[in-house]
């Protein structure tokens, strides 16, 4: 996986988003930029994705938004997590984990 | 997104969504090309690298955009198209849906156009709803109304704008093609003013022509168009109408006709409108002020009645007035069996629903699948659903338009089989806009209540994983479903049942006389006939039938059996005095020809029949088993004598006879006290013949002889008493067959139903089934185990439908005849119908079940 796409990944996306989200409240592109960072520019989110995914966790209530001005006075919406978000993110964080070993598993067979 | 919020944002500016998320993407391209910039990129260059980073910045916006209600809608029109796609591939799934929406949907729009015109659509008059009837008792008894007491309740009662009395006759006009009846409204009051409407041509009656009563004729626009030619000039033209000249002063709009037979309005006549208190002859009608309340009308009619009665007393005290609205009045007869068939219907309708809503969910296995995809390429629940609703509302949509077809067909076929005249402007019955806006409307209900369950059992698909087992829930579901169904149609099965056993029982009921080859002929006179007049030509009249040949007995009547009553009042006792209930009470007084009892094949119960009465001979009566037994409980009948209150005069009568009752009506049980007095004796210019022949065919021999003898006589009718034993009964045996046949499809539909799950029971078990089969079970016990799971699934709703149907069929006592709505025999046909036909639809799948090969079930998975 030398520079995949985290979007890419069935359901890694909304994890990705909610970890990061966990750290503060962040705008759309601080999002990207961390996820960027954090995977050593492995995993790139393409905003195609992000803002939809966004959208949508929004309306499932796992995260929520706000207007305000960023350091350089310029107006971004500001996503964070809920309570509810914060709770998903803990099961989505113990399924990959799950997930991840199984595969783990599976592939020291041999 | 809520719907709720969805309309917010489109009526509240759904810019402001493009707004945000415009402005999101912006700050995102600006950031993006400024990090650019600053690791050396020039700012053009910058901007284009990030917008092409941002390719899909379109279908983000159209994503965001679903808070859009174009959008929406937009999506309701694909997730339809992707319904149709999915129903083109299951056809027979589609086809049995379509079939039994259209028959439900079909059925209720055809009921609903009946009762759209007959009971809801507003009468053609101005303000219909301050038009009221004013319905007179007396001692609780209904009688007929005043002019004197009209007269003062209009200028008594101050909620009253207008009112009017009026009674209906039929006059002869000797036109160019030979006489012929008139039927004329004979008003008091201000008739013209309470209907609202004044004539378009011409002009209405004065205020002095109403209270003098001057010969002054406004005309029906259809008696104007079609017997007048439609004449230009008619305006001062005269009209002979028996001995009275009418000239004509208005015509009506066509959209006036009311009553409906009506052709001319005439006041009635200056003796007429002196008519003294104790006469009761007219129907009342008022038009109320604007904005008075029908309750304080009713108040102020009830402290006028308590004048009067104080004012009046020998005429007025316990007389009582109801102020009924008018449309009301018109349609009470016909509102019960009509809101019945209504209900049916709409039974029907439900019942097709559940059946949808069964089929939709019996590929529910298949569903979950597609539902699995969806849901994890992203696809919100609320997609799901809506899918699910769109395929549903497809289904409804298609069914409607068959339906619409259905209702077209199945209006006319109505109109052709209800009785002409018995319901109140059946004939403007048709499929209109108001109807296909119902249909609309109930489209959309019924594309939801068969929806509804499929689409809340997709809200519970599970997301993880992408096979999902049939649930134990939708079994449940399903089994429930065809439990209401079975309930449901067990109630209508119950209704017809009961109304079946009614129309039997009504048939079967004695009817006192014997009915064939008896020959009736009706004759009306005017009411100003001179009572000389008819009794030469009653007797012309029977001398010429009887001389006709193969009739073997003549006779006359003023109303036949079966055919209501005519005249009546409380008679006295010689020597007793009434208990006060049969003081009050009402005796028919019937008027016959001597020999017209045993013509009509009546049975002598004691005494003799009545003889032709000798000049100042005695007068004497025959009286019914009823009046011998209410009146005369010590059984001194015969020899006793009866007076009838005649012009204020007791007339005694000496009872020579006791005849068992005629039924008076068909679909009345009430027996009525009856007394017959010699034709002679009686005024009643109706006059009703009966002939007793082989030959029921002789209707050209009477022509000709009453032609003979009376030539500008008009005879109203002649038929057989079969013939109209057939019609009186046409009414209640058209009812109860539609019913029967609504019942009927609702059966078919719950059998539908009850087939699908226990075939789908049996499909899903195939391979146990095959185990057990292959380990020697015996085909026998596996069809016993299905069929008695399919009649266990029907039990439950037969016992639910029963417990409801005890409870509702008390709103059909009032059509019963002759059987209680607890009547045991049709709660026992009910329960072995509904177990034959359970019985039916879980055999087939039993049958299967019984023949599945083993090494093919074994195999199959």
């Amino acid at each position: 996986m030398a520079s995949g796409r985290a979007d890419s990944l069935q359901g890694a996306l909304s994890l990705l988003v909610l970890k990061t989200l966990a750290l503060g409240e962040m705008h759309g592109y601080a999002i990207t930029q961390h996820i960027q960072r954090a995977s050593q520019e492995a995993l790139r989110v393409e905003e195609g994705s992000l803002y939809p995914a966004l959208h949508r966790m929004e309306q499932t209530g796992w995260i929520q938004s706000q207007w305000k001005l960023t350091e350089t006075n310029r107006r971004a919406r500001f996503y964070s997590l809920t309570d509810e978000g914060r709770r998903q993110l803990a099961a989505e964080e113990q399924n990959w984990a799950r997930l991840t070993s199984a595969v783990a598993q599976v592939l020291a067979w041999s | 997104m809520g719907l709720f919020s969805k309309l917010r944002n489109t009526l509240g500016g759904g810019d402001q969504v493009a707004d945000d998320v415009q402005a999101e993407m912006q700050f995102h391209l600006e950031q993006t090309a400024a990090d650019l910039m600053a690791s050396g990129m020039a700012p053009a260059e910058a901007r284009r690298e990030a917008r092409r980073r941002f390719g899909a910045v379109t279908r983000l916006q159209d994503e965001a955009r679903d808070a859009d209600m174009i959008q929406w809608l937009e999506g309701w029109v694909r997730d339809l198209r992707l319904a149709a796609r999915s129903l083109r591939r299951r056809p027979g799934m589609t086809v049995t849906a379509v079939a039994s929406l259209a028959i439900g949907l079909g059925a209720t729009a055809a009921i609903f156009t009946i009762v759209d015109a007959v009971l809801l659509k507003p009468l053609p008059l101005p303000e219909p709803e301050r038009l009221v009837v004013i319905r007179e008792f007396r001692n609780g008894q209904g009688a007929g109304g005043n002019p004197q007491r009209l007269k003062d309740w209009a200028a008594m009662v101050p909620a009253f704008q207008a009112t009017t009395g009026f009674y209906e006759e039929t006059l002869i006009r000797r036109g160019a093609r030979g006489p012929e009846k008139v039927s004329v409204l004979r008003t008091f009051g201000q008739f013209l003013a309470v209907l609202g409407v004044p004539p378009t041509e011409g002009r209405p009656f004065t205020p002095a022509e109403e209270t003098q009563g001057a010969p002054v004729a406004v005309l029906s626009h259809r008696f104007w168009s079609t017997r007048l030619n439609a004449d230009p000039a008619i305006l001062g033209k005269t009209l002979a109408l028996n001995s009275a000249t009418l000239t004509v002063i208005g015509v009506l709009p066509p959209s006036v006709q009311y009553p409906e037979e009506l052709e001319v309005i005439t006041p009635a006549t200056p003796e007429m409108q002196k008519t003294s208190r104790r006469a009761g002859f007219l129907a009342g009608l008022s038009r109320l002020k604007p904005s008075v309340t029908l309750a304080e009308a009713q108040g102020q009619v009830n402290t006028v009645a308590a004048a009067l009665a104080a004012q009046y007393p020998d005429t007025d005290k316990n007389r009582s007035a109801r102020l009924v609205p008018f449309i009301e009045d018109q349609v009470e007869d016909a509102r019960p069996a009509l809101l019945l068939l209504l209900a049916t219907v709409a039974s029907v309708l439900l019942i097709a629903c559940v059946n949808v809503s069964g089929l939709l969910l019996a590929r529910g296995a298949e569903r979950n699948r597609e539902s699995s995809i969806r849901v994890s390429l992203g696809a919100g629940r609320g997609s799901l659903i809506r899918l699910q609703l769109a395929e549903s509302l497809m289904l409804a949509l298609m069914g409607g338009t068959l339906g619409i077809a259905l209702a077209l067909v199945g209006v006319d076929a109505l109109k052709a089989l209800l009785p002409a005249g018995t319901l109140h402007r059946l004939e403007s019955a048709a499929v209109d806009a108001r109807v296909v806006g119902f249909m609309a409307g109930l489209v959309l209900i019924s594309a939801l209540v068969a929806g509804l369950a499929p689409a809340l059992r997709l809200s519970r698909v599970q997301l993880s994983a992408g096979r999902v087992t049939k649930t134990r829930s939708s079994r449940h579901l399903r089994t429930a479903l065809v439990v209401g169904q079975v309930m449901l149609s067990t109630v209508l099965v119950v209704g017809s049942a009961l109304l079946a056993r009614s129309l039997f029982e009504m048939k079967a009921a004695p009817l006192g006389f014997n009915p064939q080859r008896l020959t009736i002929v009706e004759i009306d006179f005017p009411w100003d006939t001179e009572k000389v007049r008819l009794d030469q030509f009653t007797q012309q009249a029977l001398d010429a039938f009887r001389a006709i040949p193969g009739v073997s007995a003549a006779s006359v009547t003023d109303r036949l059996p079966t055919q209501g009553g005519s005249q009546s009042g409380p008679i006295l006792v010689a020597g007793r005095t009434l208990p006060p209930e049969l003081a009050e009470r009402s005796v028919s007084m019937r008027g016959a020809s001597p020999e017209y009892l045993a013509t009509i094949g009546a049975t002598l119960k004691a005494g003799q029949w009545l003889t032709p009465r000798a000049p100042n001979g005695p007068r004497e009566a025959i009286v019914n088993e009823t009046l011998a037994r209410l009146y005369f409980p010590d059984g001194r009948v015969l020899g006793s004598e009866i007076a009838f209150q005649r012009g204020g005069k007791a007339v005694p009568y000496r009872i020579v006879g006791i005849m068992g009752d005629l039924r008076q009506s068909l679909t009345n049980r009430e027996p009525a006290a009856e007394a017959f007095l010699p034709m002679s004796d009686v005024f009643w210019p109706m006059l009703r013949f009966a002939l007793r022949s082989d030959n029921s065919n002789l209707a050209r021999p009477i022509r000709e002889v009453v032609a003979q003898f009376s030539p500008d006589t008009i005879i109203d009718k002649i038929s057989t008493m079969d013939a109209e034993l057939d019609k009186a009964a046409s009414s209640p045996s058209v009812i109860t067959y539609l019913l029967a046949g609504f019942a009927a499809v609702a059966l078919l539909l719950a059998a539908i139903g009850l087939f699908g799950i226990i075939a789908g029971e049996v499909a899903e078990r195939t391979k146990e089934i095959g185990i057990r089969l292959a380990l020697g079970a015996e085909p026998a016990r596996v069809q016993r185990q299905v069929l008695r799971r399919g009649l266990q699934v029907a039990a439950i709703g037969l016992a639910g439908g029963l417990v409801a149907a005890l409870a509702t069929s008390r709103l059909l006592e009032s059509m019963l005849y002759g059987v209680t709505s607890r009547d045991g025999v049709s709660l026992a046909a009910t329960v072995l119908v509904l177990l034959v036909v359970a019985a039916f639809a879980s055999w087939i799948p039993a049958r299967r079940a019984s023949r599945v090969d083993p090494t093919v079930a074994l195999r199959s998975e």
